[in-house]
């Protein structure tokens, strides 16, 4: 009687254990999908070009940082938990400080060098007051066919070849007429080739029923994934401009469809006189949840058509390997 | 839809021929733009064949003062036909004087 009791109180605990592992396996699988991948993005482009991005998961336990610009150093930091995979700043600096150490330990030796070196200085000063004046004139010959502007295109392209035509001179022409008759397109060999040639998967893709549910279904999923992964908050100020005035135009008009959405969040304006990107600041936010999409997915392959045309292929393929 | 007598062509028509045969017969042609002069408007539009032989532009009382194969080709079309009109001594801004 007592070993019974015995052996119950260690089922009792084993089944109390195993419950709790299920439970945090189900607790663990529950944050990996439920917890948003947050991204942010921002970018510039005033006199240099730059910005930086983040993208954190699982509360902040995931992080990865960059920076990049011209005026800034590039920088990247992936973090898992506590550890620092990758730290490309404390690198830099680290690197830096070994350069500082290295340069410190050389100074001696150097001072007898530079005694050596000052009466090299004089003819360089000569040659030194010549440099500027030839860099001058390489500069100025540089700019010059730079200097072109996008608006001087639709001058320089005036038709040269337009012509005013009398009409009691022209003689009407009917189009030429395309004669059918000698041209075959398929011949029943063709066609049989042409089917032989073809692998069997594709005769049996080719023979599921009810294909236009499936691209409904598969329109539906892509939507919803996009959905899922578009961001949320978008703010871009920019002066576009493309040269060609109609079609900074039609760029507009796209940037006005951004509007509806996002208003006043979207402020882009136009330059019609020439090609240009100025002022430009972009900031990205979004988030993404991979249960969400996951969920998405599900749903497209548990629609009845997806459900058919997946069980025959499944069907197929074992056939086959039969 | 009408032709002027003194049509406007740009460079790149090469049948035309073959255009003014269609145009008078309300046939489409492939790429052509034309510039209508619309009097219920009184102003130029630049239309596609196509566009310009569907019906509610079908029956507007209108004239084809130039064509072109293109839209780019239109718009360089409709400068010359201005600055021709500069050179001439008439009015750029109004369009019945433009296609004279």
């Amino acid at each position: 009687m007592k070993v019974l009791l015995i052996l119950l109180g260690i089922f009792k605990w084993a089944g109390i254990v195993l419950l709790a592992l299920l439970l945090l396996l189900l607790l663990i699988v529950l944050v990996v999908l439920l917890s948003p991948i947050r991204y942010r993005l921002s970018g510039r482009k005033q006199e240099a070009v730059g910005g930086s991005f983040d993208v954190s998961w699982l509360f902040g336990a995931i992080k990865i940082k960059g920076t990049y610009g011209a005026e800034e150093k590039t920088k990247l930091l992936v973090k898992v938990l506590w550890f620092t995979l990758v730290d490309t700043e404390k690198k830099q600096t680290e690197d830096a400080e070994a350069r500082k150490a290295v340069a410190a330990k050389e100074v001696p030796p150097k001072k007898k060098a530079d005694r050596q070196e000052i009466p090299k200085q004089e003819p360089m000063l000569q040659t030194a007051e010549k440099q500027p004046e030839g860099k001058k004139e390489a500069a100025a010959e540089e700019k010059k066919p730079k200097a072109k502007p996008q608006a001087q295109r639709m001058a320089e392209k005036q038709p040269k070849t337009v012509r005013r035509v009398q009409l009691s001179e022209i003689t009407e022409l009917p189009p030429e007429e395309i004669d059918d008759s000698e041209e075959i397109f398929f011949s029943d060999e063709v066609e049989e080739k042409k089917k032989k040639g073809l692998p069997p998967i594709v005769g049996m893709l080719w023979s599921i029923e009810e294909k236009k549910e499936i691209f409904r279904a598969f329109g539906k999923l892509l939507k919803r994934l996009i959905r899922g992964v578009l961001p949320g908050d978008l703010f871009l100020r920019a002066v576009v401009g493309t040269g060609d005035p109609a079609a900074t135009g039609y760029v507009l008009a796209a940037a006005g469809v951004l509007t509806a959405k996002f208003g006043d969040d979207i402020q882009i304006k136009g330059d019609f006189t020439k090609a240009a990107l100025e002022d430009a600041e972009l900031r990205i936010k979004g988030k993404i949840v991979l249960g969400a999409l996951l969920w998405v997915v599900l749903a497209f392959i548990l629609t009845k058509p997806v459900r058919k045309a997946i069980c025959k292929m499944i069907k197929f393929l074992r056939e086959k390997d039969a | 839809m009408q032709l002027i007598e003194n049509l406007f062509v740009a460079g790149n028509v090469t049948e035309l021929e073959t255009v003014v045969y269609s145009l008078r017969r309300s046939i489409p042609v492939l790429h052509l733009y034309c510039i209508v002069l619309f009097e219920d408007k009184n102003r130029l539009e630049i239309l596609s064949s196509r566009e310009l032989f569907r019906e509610r532009n079908k029956n507007r009382p209108g004239q084809i003062a130039g064509v072109a194969m293109g839209k780019r080709e239109a718009y360089e079309l409709l400068a010359f036909m201005a600055e021709d009109a500069v050179k001439n001594g008439r009015n750029p801004a109004s369009a019945a004087e433009l296609i004279l």
